[in-house]
């Protein structure tokens, strides 16, 4: 964690992070006011964490991004233009999603959840898609676990099999969603670390997490929700040393 | 005359059985299997097609599916068959002449498809939402997600449940002898049961019984056989061994860095 840059700008090199952000958001789930105008902007190449106690909206607001769920109202934007009209699932091309519980295939081997997307969407060869999952399953330091399935393997390596599948998509946002909540505390650390160095690559980030370590030092940028709006946000140090709102400094004494 | 020997007569009279065995060789089993095995690809294709429509989103899909299920899953095999077989066989004499083979192949695949549907229902149901989202996520359509990641698990979990369903359909294959059969369209009841008329007494039957017997108790040991592997499928399917240090949990996992897990 330590390699993450400050300013996410200088170091977009290695993968290409857009701007996201979300005006006025409302959804609800029929008469639950789950979003009640969300707004966001993380700029391209930088992190934002996203905290708050459960129910709050957190991850319905993430599926509001990639469109796995549609908005009653609002506008979701990347790189500044509106995605709405877009085709949702070219969109959700563009933008990976990383889940608490994995989510992986697990008829599939690990490789093979890799390369599913390639083939089938990225119209990549079968060798072209095996090769680019290498890759990335090295980078997660995975690569020997290519021909395992999924239930073989701890959480934290699913976890980090997961983050690989997302990231051969070769995204320009990625969407956590307390992707360490449901690891043991041992395995934690792997996944952030590998979240961290992703972060400092120049990947455009929107983190839902409890980990208040990880937002602190690798965000610009904590968001705190709570009935669906966000509460406050800033940069990590002045929300976490000076909320402005008792309702923050009551969550962060619960979770501290 | 004791006892025994009247039922040995009765029921395993060699020479009987041995008359009655070409037929059952050359035109019951080839022609039971021929009505079983239709009927299982034609219901399992009507099946698919139902559990999918079953679980749509939409009205006049769900509807229509769940309609036919009811109906087909409550009705006496024995009426279906006759009400096809009978109620349908002028239709079926203009199309393809006197043979009672395919609306009987049709009520058989009917019947199947309405309890093979619900098995499918019931496994593609059983498959966690989030292997849906996760497909979606990755930029896969409902439709693509649901073939490629949601169906495929769904039916491994169900295979052991679809496997008793070919057997029932062996069995109430039998049924079409209602529909009147010529002699070349005997199956294995039918012709034990004319043969067993003939010799006066069962041991044809019986024969025809151990036919059926050859056909689904191997079925039962494939069921059983899917239903271990299933069980412990991962392990088998997996490279991983017991014994590979690196396959169970580990307590710590490495980071970004590949060195620290290259080998
Ligand atoms: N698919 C859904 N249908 C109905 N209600 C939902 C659905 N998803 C979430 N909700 C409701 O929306 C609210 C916010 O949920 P969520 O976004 O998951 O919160 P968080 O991630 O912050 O814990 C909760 O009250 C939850 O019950
Ligand atoms: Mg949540």
């Amino acid at each position: 964690m330590t390699t993450t840059s400050q300013s996410g700008t200088e170091a977009s090199a290695a993968v290409g992070g857009v701007a996201v952000s979300t005006r006025d958001v409302h959804l609800a789930f029929g008469s639950n006011q789950v979003l009640r105008g969300v707004d966001l902007d993380v700029p391209a190449a930088t992190t934002a964490c996203v905290i708050g106690p459960s129910g709050s909206g957190k991850s319905t607001l993430l599926r509001i991004v990639n469109r796995l769920l549609e908005p009653d109202r609002g506008d979701v934007l990347l790189d500044g233009r509106s995605v709405l009209n877009d085709n949702p699932d070219a969109l959700r091309q563009r933008v990976g999603m990383v889940f608490q519980h994995f989510n992986l295939f697990p008829h599939k081997t690990v490789r093979a959840n890799v390369t599913l997307g390639l083939t089938r969407l990225r119209g990549l060869s079968k060798d072209d898609a095996a090769e680019r999952a290498e890759h990335h399953l090295e980078r997660v330091g995975l690569a020997h676990k290519a021909d395992v399935r999924p239930g073989n393997l701890s959480g934290g390596q699913q976890q980090r099999v997961a983050i690989a599948r997302a990231l051969a998509m070769e995204p320009e946002v990625m969407l956590f969603d307390e992707a360490t909540s449901a690891l043991d505390p041992e395995l934690v650390k792997g996944v952030l670390a590998t979240m961290a160095d992703l972060a400092s690559e120049g990947m455009t980030m929107l983190v839902v997490t409890h980990e208040m370590g990880f937002a602190r030092s690798v965000a610009q940028q904590v968001l705190f929700m709570d009935h669906g709006r966000v509460v406050e946000s800033g940069e990590p140090d002045r929300v976490f040393e000076t909320p402005g709102t008792d309702r923050l400094r009551r969550f962060l004494s619960q979770v501290l | 005359m004791d006892i025994l020997t009247t039922l040995r007569e009765t029921f395993f009279d060699l020479d009987a059985m041995r008359a009655a065995l070409p037929d059952l060789l050359r035109v019951g089993l080839p022609n039971t299997l021929l009505l079983a095995l239709t009927s299982a690809v034609i219901g399992t294709v009507l099946g698919m097609l139902l559990a999918v429509c079953g679980l749509s989103h939409r009205r006049w899909l769900r509807w229509p599916a769940r309609v036919f299920t009811d109906i087909f899953r409550g009705l006496p095999a024995a009426v279906t068959i006759l009400l096809i077989g009978v109620g349908l066989s002028p239709v079926g004499l203009q199309v393809w002449g006197p043979n009672p083979y395919p609306l009987g192949i049709l009520a058989l695949s009917l019947i199947a498809s309405a309890y093979i549907g619900e098995i499918f229902r019931s496994g593609i149901q059983s498959v966690d939402d989030g292997q849906l989202e996760a497909a979606r996520a990755l930029g896969f359509s409902r439709p693509s997600g649901m073939g490629l990641v949601v169906i495929p698990q769904g039916v491994r979990r169900v295979l052991p449940a679809l496997v008793n369903q070919f057997i029932a359909l062996v069995k109430e294959s039998s049924l079409v002898y209602f529909l009147g059969l010529l002699a070349s369209q005997r199956d294995l009841f039918r012709i034990g049961q004319d043969a067993a008329a003939n010799s006066g007494n069962q041991s044809a039957l019986v024969l025809a019984g151990l036919f059926y017997l050859l056909i689904t108790v191997p079925l039962t040991h494939v069921v059983n056989a899917v239903d271990r592997r299933l069980r412990d499928g991962r392990r088998a399917d997996g490279a991983a061994r017991p014994d590979d240090p690196d396959g169970g949990v580990r307590p710590s996992d490495a980071p970004l860095a590949p060195a620290q897990e290259a080998r």
